[in-house]
């Protein structure tokens, strides 16, 4: 968790930055007019990811405020934009993209809103008319700094008023104050991304556990909003088929299925580097330890059968407990797991959009966007 | 510094704080100093009554071996056994690769005069190219202190720092059992036997020495007909298999399928990379159309067989 924050002089008069600060009475407090010291202090640290998860740094963001989500080349991805407010994240996943990705960096919040916000408008303008899913949780989790930001129910409350965006949420946190707060709409998704109890128990470092995750989910639901879940990466372990099933069983007893927008599957998958990251940082994980073969962007998966099994016995258990009308779809798989498995072929990323928009866009839906 | 001629057993060659270079090879120093002289003296400081080697140590072997009495040397005032270090670290550094040994000792030597872990990983590291964080720092002091029958594999062998870093993450006895296994094979293969067995072991929380007292692994070492690079070669073979059971099994499925189909010679028959995509690859050369057309007939025939299926079963 966050134990010491620094602030970019240059930031140090926006408004968020008064607030994060205001809200972290406990925390140490450095103002600086570089990011040196920062990177000093990770150069230092034994393990210098682990130290970068450790600082908050509050600076402004010069760009790009609305990116395509990169998804690998090869399969087929779900056609998502990413929000960069927050870089990088307090929690320690054994799997996470992100020390990869950023290498030993800060917990970054971006704190220039108003200027972040004129982007958005940009980026919506550009698109009007066409459906799309926009989100925070890509390089960071959307709610782990909720506490110290606040700034959940403001992105709400921006995104509840344009309709054309799907706006989600994604996070493993049970911080919901602030969406308990806003008011909910039918466009704006919190989703959690959800693992076998032993999975998260012992890969998600900082995470509240599943079953805690859920009963956020419940209160989210029971204030309005309509949810989505994430079982990404799924893992082969001992007794995977009962332990998902336990999960999806929970889940769906839980949350009323209506009221999820949108599952999806991920097998475990991550680049020879990542590899090599998760055993020198996780020497205790069993990740790396499964069959897993390079596909064809060079990521390694679990052997395609293996994996097959793994998300049949996964869409079996939705099945059988009710969620066979949910949408559901894969992150980063290729035609042959989403027609053997799902039973259509998306082809291309504007199908995966249509297949999640369905009760948005010209099928007789009676979904209100706000 | 000053320049003087000092007798050669005035110099301790058995004192090796300053030393880098491990090198063996001298002839075409010897050669050279034969024919030039000694052009660059090297640097030595005092020690009691003696001198010890700072740098140049190639330099005043060689001129032993040749028989000199006197060594030119540049005598230096400093006494500082870190900077003396570091002097011969920049002198050695700027004219020549160290090589991993030499780095490990290097790194193990300022360790032990006292240089904090966090300096030599950011100051010393990436000059001798390698990746500055602390794992790689304890690879490489691990490495210095590792026993001989180690040392001598990476001194001849110079695998790469993914091969030493997979071999000292194994036990000071399995180091032994494996290096045997290791000197037959190139770098890549002694990299995958290395994390297999890891792999394996770890997966199936059994030691090494257990694994390898299997009737399969002791068929391999045991047998007097295969050479030691087959040993090593079916010891890969069969720590694959443990490591990737269902791919194995796969592969296994289909080259039974092709025997059932007493598949053409000259026609291959290829799944794709892993079995990752839905398809089978057929490829065949042709010098004529009469050629082309038997390979056409014999595959039309195959195409008539039930046992075909079994090229595309077990894609779920
Ligand atoms: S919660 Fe998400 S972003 Fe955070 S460490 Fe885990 S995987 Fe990475």
């Amino acid at each position: 968790m966050i134990e010491r924050i620094f602030v970019d002089r240059k930031a140090a008069s926006e408004p968020l930055t008064r607030r994060i600060l205001k809200n972290s009475p406990d925390i140490p407090i450095e103002f600086v007019t570089r990011r040196r010291p920062i990177d000093d202090r990770m150069a230092a640290a034994e393990d210098p990811i682990g130290e970068g998860k450790k600082i908050l740094w509050l600076t402004r963001q010069k760009g790009g405020f609305v990116k395509p989500c990169p998804c690998t080349p090869k399969y087929i991805g779900c056609h998502y934009f990413i929000i960069n407010s927050v870089l990088n994240c307090p929690l320690d996943c054994s799997y996470c993209i992100l020390q990869l990705y950023l290498g030993p960096s800060p917990v970054t919040v971006f704190v220039n809103l108003e200027e972040m916000r004129r982007g958005w408008d940009a980026f919506i303008r550009r698109r009007s008319g066409r459906f799309f899913r926009v989100g925070t949780g890509e390089l960071g989790d959307s709610l782990a700094l909720d506490p110290l930001t606040r700034t959940a129910a403001e992105f709400i409350s921006y995104f509840r008023t344009r309709p054309n965006a799907f706006f989600e949420l994604k996070t493993k946190t049970v911080h919901i104050q602030g969406v308990l707060e806003a008011e909910p709409a039918e466009n704006i998704v919190i989703s959690w991304s959800l693992n076998s109890v032993p999975v998260a128990r012992r890969e998600e470092k900082g995470a509240p556990s599943v079953f805690e995750r859920l009963e956020a989910a419940r209160e989210v639901v029971k204030r309005g909003f309509p949810v989505g879940f994430h079982f990404d990466p799924l893992v082969l372990h001992p007794g995977w088929e009962e332990a998902y099933g336990r999960i999806i069983e929970r889940l769906l007893r839980m949350i009323p299925a209506d009221r999820i927008r949108w599952i999806s599957l991920g097998s475990l998958r991550f680049s020879p580097a990542l590899k090599g990251m998760i055993e020198e940082r996780f020497p205790a994980s069993r990740l790396p330890l499964g069959e897993m073969v390079p596909g064809r962007d060079g990521k390694l998966r679990y052997f395609k059968p293996l994996r097959l099994e793994l998300y049949r016995g996964i869409v079996t258990a939705l099945r059988r407990n009710g969620g066979e009308g949910i949408p559901l779809y894969f992150c980063m798989e290729d035609g042959e797991a989403w027609q053997k498995i799902l039973k259509k072929n998306p082809g291309r990323k504007d199908d995966v959009e249509r297949a999640l928009s369905p009760r948005v866009k010209g099928s007789g839906s009676n979904l209100r966007l706000y | 510094m000053r320049y003087e001629e000092v007798s050669l057993r005035a110099i301790d060659f058995r004192d090796e704080r300053y030393r880098i270079s491990r090198g063996a090879g001298l002839e075409h120093l010897m050669r050279s100093i034969r024919q030039e002289g000694l052009v660059s003296p090297p640097v030595v400081c005092r020690s009691g009554r003696r001198y010890v080697l700072v740098t140049g140590w190639k330099r005043a072997l060689a001129c032993r071996a040749l028989g000199f009495r006197k060594l030119p040397v540049l005598i230096t005032e400093e006494t500082n056994e870190l900077h003396l270090l570091r002097l011969a670290f920049s002198e050695n550094g700027a004219t020549r690769e160290f090589s991993l040994l030499e780095k490990a000792d290097l790194l193990d030597k300022l360790n032990r005069l006292g240089m904090s872990v966090n300096r030599l990983v950011r100051e010393y590291l990436p000059p001798l190219g390698l990746p500055a964080t602390a794992v790689h720092l304890r690879m490489m002091l691990s490495l210095a202190g590792a026993h001989r029958s180690v040392r001598d594999f990476v001194s001849e062998k110079s695998p790469s720092p993914a091969v030493v870093k997979a071999l000292l993450g194994f036990s000071a006895g399995d180091r032994r059992l494996l290096l045997p296994l290791l000197r037959p094979l190139g770098q890549n293969k002694q990299r995958q036997v290395l994390e297999d067995l890891r792999d394996v072991c770890r997966r199936d929380g059994i030691p090494v020495r257990r694994l390898f007292r299997r009737q399969g692994f002791q068929s391999i070492f045991r047998s007097s007909r295969l050479s030691m690079l087959q040993k090593a070669e079916a010891a890969r073979q069969g720590l694959k298999r443990m490591r990737f059971p269902a791919l194995n099994a796969r592969e296994e499925e289909f080259r039974s399928a092709l025997r059932q189909l007493k598949w053409p010679g000259g026609i291959t028959a290829q799944p794709s990379p892993y079995f990752e995509e839905d398809h089978v690859t057929v490829s065949f050369r042709m010098g004529s159309r009469e050629e082309f057309r038997a390979a056409l007939d014999k595959l039309r025939d195959i195409a008539g067989r039930d046992e075909l299926d079994a090229l595309f079963r077990g894609k779920g």
